[in-house]
């Protein structure tokens, strides 16, 4: 009896199989035939899981580029572009099985993609082994790009933040004492403070103190009774939303009125409704501001709320930027060929894309303006957009 | 000199946390050998409905601060006849399991009712600081640590003067002697578990107001701190477990400023193994010989 259910569900788990790889497959090719000329490119993201929210504004953002490209002739006389949607769960070994899988079964020319810094550098190395371009749009990781020659990003890097709001305090707002408060279980916030402190201190200014706290620490008290104490006139937080929140609240409870300085990690609405009037006036650097009147910024915005009926985050423009990338290299290219297409995209220059206009160095890391933005009324605003 | 006495302060504000949801642990334990692991939850659920009162209900603070006591207590109460009192006679490590499973349970409940994304609480008190003699202390410690002082002082007073505290005291010496003197242990045990449970429920509300971010599983490292201290301070002495909550906050706050935050949970998980080696039944526990 036992042993008739086991084989009863074999079957049933053989016959599910079956039909979902043919229904999978009909729909696929029913596609790839009613467009004839097709370039096939791949995009790799988490539209589940943890970091679900970056991964579906990506794929968002790339499809409106894709829809674009392809609604004005497509590329290289009459090409569509086929986007090949996987999606990695923010998970590195599933990302492995649709690199290995995009590149060998659906022969993509290319991919967008992986979305967080962990499956990249799992990408990474696939994409160099069989010489297929990737583009990330949001990994951060300084080392991500060196990992391969394969690898290329639209987003800045880490440490590149902390560069560009270290000239800022410095040159900007003419500062002269800063204190760095930075998680040090947390690599990004470790590449931030770093940078920021180097650059601030060649630029004249004195980093009077650093202090350091843990994942999950909700008590800053001790932290910021430490910086009171030498009285700076910035402070340096490179961390994420809802620590910056407490801690702006809570070193404005100690009395603290210095302006405080931030990374991406403090674009998100939660920072506003956390830390309320404490976060009036703080600086950080970002990808974008959807408060930017340029026409490309707005009319992005546009399209995207009326496609996706949403709010984007940073992830859609950069990702966006990353199709517009890629497709601009094949052109270049002339022809579909993974290694041409990638020498392209190194040679790029001065693309212009809704997060500005870029081109990149020697480690395929763009050259891009900073977005500064700050907290005024309640609101972000726009500050200014500064390049190195 | 006046930073260090600003650290000392700090460091009191989130020691007189510790010591409210201590005491939970060491009543308990008190009354029935018991390590209830489900408290660091309660006083989570003490936050959410201090939270609840004041955002959706537009309850004023003090109303809020009692609901935030009641209901944990209620709470506490029914944990405890439905889940421990089928146990009572079971062997400790049973109950102890079952502490376990009813602290994930509560938590991953939260999870389900509360979406896991943490939360702003709402900010009652000016944030801003007061100056004495030019150390700065910032309005919602004060606040903190005046109420945990008072609840401190009320549970103190119930514990020694009253009819109440008598017998709790009593059933903490001697269950069945107790219950053969004419008092009814369990409805001792019940009241024990409400009480604690009041305490953390209030602490739950002062971590909002000192440190305004609450989320589902705010409560277990608090929780495992709190037990630290009342072992710490002696399990089972009450007075124990409020200097254990102060010491376990000082050290915390000390170790951050003076050396790292990375050696924070070391040095005040490591205190806790030179006291039970040196003193192992605690700073104020009475060492008590095995009833044969």
């Amino acid at each position: 009896m036992k042993k008739k259910g086991l084989v009863v569900a074999i079957v049933a788990v053989l016959v599910l199989t079956v039909v979902v790889y043919f229904a999978f497959f009909a729909g696929k090719s029913k596609q790839a035939n009613t467009n004839g000329k097709v370039v096939k490119i791949g995009f790799i993201g988490p539209l589940t899981g943890g970091a679900a929210a970056y991964g579906i504004n990506a794929k968002n953002g790339a499809v409106i580029a894709i829809d674009e490209i392809n609604a004005a002739g497509g590329i290289l006389d009459g090409y569509k572009i086929e986007l090949l949607i996987q999606d990695n769960r923010g998970d590195t070994s599933e990302t492995l099985t649709i690199m290995n899988k995009l590149i060998d079964q659906d022969k993509v020319v290319a991919i967008i993609g992986p979305v967080t810094t962990g499956p990249t550098t799992v990408a990474a190395d696939i994409a160099g082994q069989k010489k297929v371009p990737i583009v990330s749009p949001t990994a951060t990781g300084d080392k991500i790009t060196s990992l391969s020659d394969y690898v290329t990003r639209v987003c800045f890097y880490d440490s590149y933040q902390g560069l560009i709001m270290g000239k800022f305090a410095a040159d900007n707002l003419g500062k002269k004492t800063a204190a760095i408060l930075f998680d040090n279980t947390n690599d990004y916030s470790m590449g931030l403070a770093d940078a920021f402190a180097r650059t601030f201190q060649e630029l004249g200014g004195t980093v009077v103190s650093n202090e350091a706290f843990s994942e999950g620490d909700q008590d800053f008290n001790a932290q910021l009774t430490n910086i009171a104490a030498k009285n700076p006139e910035v402070v340096f937080v490179p961390a994420y939303y809802s620590d910056d929140a407490q801690i702006l609240l809570q070193a404005r409870a100690l009395g603290i009125d210095a302006i405080f300085l931030g990374g991406d990690g403090w674009d998100s609405q939660e920072l506003i409704n956390g830390a309320g009037v404490a976060a009036e006036g703080c600086y950080f650097t970002t990808h974008y501001s959807p408060e930017d009147t340029s026409e490309k910024v707005q009319n992005f915005l546009i399209k995207y709320k009326e496609k996706h009926q949403s709010e984007p985050n940073f992830a859609a423009p950069l990702a966006y930027d990353a199709a517009l990338l890629l497709a601009d290299a094949i052109e270049r290219a002339g022809e579909l060929d993974s290694v041409k297409i990638n020498n392209a995209i190194t040679e790029t220059s001065g693309l212009s894309g809704v997060t500005g206009e870029f081109s990149f160095d020697e480690n395929r890391n763009p050259i891009k303006e900073v977005t500064i933005a700050t907290v005024k009324d309640g609101k972000f605003a726009l500050v200014d957009k500064v390049r190195p | 000199m006046g930073l260090f006495v600003q650290q000392i302060v700090n460091g009191l504000a989130l020691g007189s946390i510790y010591a409210l949801i201590a005491l939970g642990y060491t009543m308990v334990y008190g009354i029935i050998r018991l390590i209830n692991f489900a408290h660091g939850d309660i006083y989570m659920i003490g936050a959410f409905v201090g939270y609840f009162a004041l955002t959706t209900f537009n309850l004023p603070f003090g109303v809020s601060l009692v609901l935030a006591m009641l209901i944990p207590a209620i709470l506490g109460m029914l944990i405890e006849r439905v889940a421990y009192r089928p146990l009572r006679k079971s062997p400790s490590i049973a109950v102890l399991i079952t502490a376990i499973g009813v602290s994930l349970l509560i938590e991953n409940l939260a999870i389900l009712w509360f979406s896991p994304d943490p939360r702003p609480f709402p900010q009652i008190f000016p944030n801003m600081p007061l100056d004495f003699f030019g150390i700065k202390i910032s309005i919602p410690q004060i606040i903190v640590f005046l109420t945990s002082v008072a609840l401190m002082i009320a549970l103190n007073f119930l514990v020694q003067k009253t009819k109440i505290g008598k017998a709790m005291r009593a059933v903490s010496q001697d269950k069945e002697a107790a219950s053969l003197m004419g008092i009814d242990t369990d409805r001792i045990i019940s009241l024990t578990f409400a009480i604690g449970s009041a305490l953390a429920g209030a602490a739950g509300v002062m971590v909002g107001v000192i440190y305004p971010r609450i989320q589902p599983l705010m409560g277990v490292m608090p929780g495992l701190k709190a037990f630290v201290s009342a072992v710490l301070g002696g399990i089972g002495s009450i007075p124990g477990a409020m200097l254990g909550g102060l010491i376990m906050g000082l050290t915390e706050s000390l170790v951050t400023a003076l050396i790292s935050s990375t050696w924070r949970d070391a040095i005040a998980f490591g205190l806790l193994i030179v006291i039970l080696l040196v003193k192992p039944s605690g700073i104020l526990g009475k060492s008590t010989r095995e009833k044969v």
